[in-house]
């Protein structure tokens, strides 16, 4: 079919493409709810990970501090058991048990008084001498002790270091 | 047309509801970040529980030497609840709880399965820490039992703790330390220092709310601080045991005793002692003991110091130089002072006239003598003087109910002229025991007067606050304190054999005193002293005896001497101070 080019040629009403604006408003809005649904889901996200963090901690702090409490019991007990074993009472009882007893202050019979620096008197001047002598060979004993002490001592300062 | 208007009339309004709505939510979030981690949870009123308390430990109460003489220990209460557990979980407890609890397994048995319905029964109360400690190792078990019939649910087994004070010397000091019971009451040194030693309860509280829970309103507990004494328990048992045992109450029947040792240097006090006493742990025992046994003798009686007072009058005249230490008198065995005759107590034996020294005064307590010195005194400078070593008012040692002393002064409507007579020979005034000690520790220590303390160290974790000696004032010059030591040495190495102790020299006066309203022994009731102080020349130590109603027996010298020789004897032996062999004699 030819074309009568002296006809208008028909065009169609074709509407130009517009947008609904209520369309345009639905799309705003789900765009704001999406982006409203996702902070509120961070903030919550946030916030449970924040109050379960927290929690765990406090529970972390309750037990330390339940065990802390269970310390400080302990530590009281142990205090008053040291007391205990320290008491006079527990020590005059040991002694007793090993054959000792307390001597009163005014037992003039079972108390001796040594005086210092020794000076024997003439009845006494064996046992002077003996004490004396005694004296002389502990001081000559410590001597070499120490000696023996500064040699080794030298002695493993001059060692090779993996010896 | 129509239309349009009205979908821009919604948007406007929906824009204003999400408007809204965002400007709450943002509110809202701000709120819950603010509270999430500024906000502390004191400050929300209506969320915060009641909390719990985190009680304090008491603290301990420790001898010189480090030892605890009253110290926080545990005990143990088990709870069970039978209706949270099964017949096998019965059958599981019950024979590790007999054995731990020492009892029989049917008695358990039968007092878990009789009360099924209650919430809770009480299988143990006051039990040991260390059946405190299997009870927590056998909790442990059983809530990690695989067999789930046999695991416990946590509440079905309760061991809840509580502190009680111990004392592990078992009494030691008992008047020092004092006592607390369970209705408070306090007494001694857990008194006085209570706010000390109490420390400060903790509180854990949790907030709550509908969306949130979490730790919160954490106040750390504070446990209290320990207080190290002065008191050196090995002093201090033979003191009490001196009173006790070897010569003292019990011997001379005596209804009260005390022995007081003093560091003249610097008030420490190394002993105070006092009979009758108390065992602070059986408070069982309490209601059978005499009321006496619950007051300090040392600072809360007060007796006339008689004989031990006349060196002190004469101190107060040298000081005040109205006599020089040549001073000799004539003693014709009496005197009168202001209306009144004062006659010395040995005028029966001892010739009526003859001419006395200001020793002979204090060797043999002459009355006459002490008149006639505060006779030339006179009241102002006596009675400033008595101020001055401290009598009439507290020492102000660190312990409750210390009293004073009663003296009339003048300018008091009573008082007369004689009153300075009685007072010279310490009679018509009553001191304390501590009053006493501390004026002879001002003459030991070259004129000073300190005040007595008991309390050196105060300890609360690594912070430690030391007591310094406290100087109150100076007395007397050194001169005449040294001068009046030389006589009651003099006195001691002449008249009081009981009170010697070979190979020290000690000053020292016996003193047989009367209390209040009782003038004349025997028949009324009397009391025997004795105070010195020494070994010369340091006079580091200050040792009073003092025994109160002791007939048959009541002569300072025959009573209190001997005690307070024994006394000087040990402190010498546990000071580890040598005897000089030049004083022998003495």
């Amino acid at each position: 079919m030819s074309q009568d080019r002296n006809q208008v040629p028909y065009i169609p009403n074709v509407q130009p493409y517009t947008i609904n604006p209520t369309t345009q408003m639905e799309y705003r809005r789900l765009a704001i709810i999406a982006v409203g649904l996702v902070l509120a889901a961070l903030a919550a996200g946030l916030y449970l990970r924040q109050a379960s963090t927290v929690a765990t901690y406090a529970h972390d702090i309750r037990e330390l501090e339940v065990r802390k409490e269970k310390l400080r019991y302990e530590i009281q007990a142990l205090r008053a058991d040291s007391g205990r074993l320290g008491s006079l009472e527990r020590l005059l009882a040991a002694a007793q048990q090993m054959g000792y007893h307390q001597l009163a202050a005014s037992d003039d019979q079972n108390r001796q008084t040594v005086t210092y620096p020794l000076q024997p008197s003439s009845g006494d001047r064996g046992l002077g001498e003996e004490i004396s002598t005694s004296a002389k060979t502990n001081q000559a004993q410590e001597a070499n002790l120490f000696r023996r002490l500064w040699q080794r001592f030298q002695a493993w300062l001059r060692a090779d270091p993996g010896t | 047309m129509m239309n349009e208007t009205l979908e821009s009339g919604q948007q406007r309004r929906i824009l204003w509801l999400l408007i809204v709505v965002a400007i709450a939510g943002a509110y809202l979030y701000i709120l819950l970040v603010g509270w999430q981690l500024f906000v502390r949870g004191d400050d929300i009123p209506g969320l915060l529980d009641r909390g719990s308390t985190i009680p304090a430990v008491r603290g301990a109460i420790l001898d010189a030497t480090g030892h605890y003489l009253a110290v926080n220990t545990v005990q143990y209460e088990l709870d069970i609840t039978p209706r949270m557990l099964s017949g096998a979980q019965i059958e599981r407890l019950v024979p590790s709880l007999a054995v731990i609890l020492k009892r029989q397994e049917k008695d358990l048995y039968t007092e878990i399965t009789n009360s099924n319905k209650s919430n809770y029964v009480v299988l143990g109360r006051e039990l040991s820490a260390q059946t405190g400690r299997e009870l927590f190792a056998l909790e442990k078990e059983l809530l990690n039992d695989t067999d789930k019939g046999i695991k416990f649910a946590m509440n079905a087994f309760v061991i809840a703790p509580s502190s009680s004070r111990a004392y592990p010397d078992d009494g030691i000091a008992a008047q020092v330390i004092g006592l607390i019971n369970k209705q408070d009451v306090k007494t001694g040194l857990e008194a006085r220092y209570d706010n000390v030693l109490s420390g400060v309860d903790g509180v854990r509280r949790n907030l709550s709310g509908q969306f949130f829970t979490r730790a919160g309103g954490y106040q750390p507990v504070q446990d209290g601080a320990d207080l190290v004494l002065t008191i050196d328990r090995n002093i201090q048992a033979e003191a009490e045991w001196l009173l006790l045992e070897q010569a003292g109450v019990s011997e001379t029947k005596s209804i009260r005793g005390t022995i007081v040792v003093l560091d003249s240097h610097t008030g420490a006090v190394l002993a105070l002692a006092s009979s009758p006493t108390f065992q602070p742990g059986r408070w069982q025992e309490w209601a059978d003991q005499p009321k006496s046994a619950f007051i300090n003798t040392a600072v809360s009686s007060q007796y006339e110091p008689r004989a031990t007072f006349m060196p002190l009058t004469i101190a107060a005249a040298l000081e005040t130089r109205v006599i020089s230490t040549e001073l000799t008198y004539v003693d014709s065995g009496e005197m009168t002072l202001g209306g009144q005759k004062f006659i010395n107590w040995d005028l029966s034996t001892r010739p009526a006239v003859t001419t006395a020294t200001l020793t002979d005064t204090i060797t043999t307590s002459r009355a006459v003598g002490a008149v006639y010195i505060a006779s030339l005194m006179g009241s102002p400078r006596f009675y400033e003087m008595v101020r001055r070593f401290g009598f009439g008012e507290p020492t102000g040692i660190d312990l409750p109910s210390e009293r004073a002393g009663d003296m009339q002064l003048p300018g008091s409507p009573n008082w007369v002229l004689a009153f300075l007579g009685f007072h010279s020979i310490g009679r018509a005034l009553t001191v304390t025991p501590i009053q006493l000690a501390a004026a002879y520790g001002a003459l030991a220590n070259d004129g000073v007067l300190m005040r007595p303390y008991l309390v050196s160290e105060q300890r609360s974790g690594a912070e430690v606050t030391v007591t310094q000696p406290y100087r109150v004032r100076r007395v007397v010059s050194a001169e005449v304190a040294q001068s009046v030591t030389r006589m009651l040495a003099e006195a001691v190495a002449q008249g009081q054999s009981e009170a010697l102790v070979p190979g020290y020299r000690f000053a020292g006066i016996s003193s047989t005193t009367g209390k209040p309203g009782f003038d004349n022994l025997p028949r009324g009731v009397p009391t025997s002293a004795y105070i010195g102080y020494g070994p010369l020349p340091q006079n580091r130590y200050v040792v009073l005896v003092w025994f109160d109603e002791s007939p048959p027996a009541y002569f300072g010298n025959d009573v209190a001497a001997p005690v307070f020789g024994k006394m000087v004897r040990y402190l010498m032996d546990y000071m580890g101070i040598a005897p000089d062999a030049t004083n022998e004699v003495n």
